[in-house]
């Protein structure tokens, strides 16, 4: 996040609440992506209906939790390769 | 998002006014990356074969594709959210 030239100049009550628009922001962003890549997993080439059928609904919160877990297990797994030295070819 | 130029008004600005603007050019963005993502979608899906023009059906199967786009998004906003809200509580 840029600082507006000097933070001691920025009210801080200001500073506050811009900050929580931007988590929520970033939520947001990050909803997008989800949705746009579950959609592709969960709906893919699948015919429409009036509304989303159960597996459907199912499959969207199962592809939102495992992506999480996903980015869980490569931050911890990588964090690991780093401690041993041992992470791939990287010098 | 960039915030790095001062706003516009420089202290005349008071902070409910600059807050104002802060979430209404979210709300722009987040209104303006959902109808993208719901044209790119909704276009794969249902304009298969582009003709002349968007004919009945095209048009149909385009409303209802982003009637259920919009499930899927608040789908996987509650997911997401109470999710956070999990971990937030492990700490």
């Amino acid at each position: 996040m840029s600082n507006f030239g000097g933070d001691d100049k920025i009210d801080p009550v200001l500073r506050q609440m811009i900050q929580e628009e931007q988590i929520k922001a970033q939520f947001q962003a990050q909803v997008h992506k989800f949705t746009d890549q579950c959609w592709d997993t969960c709906v893919g080439d699948s015919r429409l209906g009036n509304k989303l059928d159960y597996r459907t609904e199912a499959c969207l919160q199962n592809c939102v939790e495992r992506f999480l877990d996903t980015t869980i297990s490569v931050t911890n797994r990588f964090t690991q390769l780093l401690q041993r030295g041992a992470a791939g070819g990287m010098h | 998002m960039d915030f790095s130029s001062p706003p516009a008004g420089g202290s005349g600005v008071n902070r409910d006014e600059l807050m104002d603007q802060v979430k209404s050019q979210i709300a722009i963005a987040n209104a303006q990356e959902l109808l993208q993502k719901m044209s790119d979608k909704c276009f794969k899906k249902c304009v298969t074969k582009p003709g002349t023009s968007l004919d009945n059906s095209e048009q149909k199967c385009i409303a209802m594709c982003m009637d259920r786009y919009m499930d899927a998004w608040n789908i996987v906003s509650r997911t997401y959210s109470t999710r956070l809200q999990r971990e937030r509580g492990k700490i």
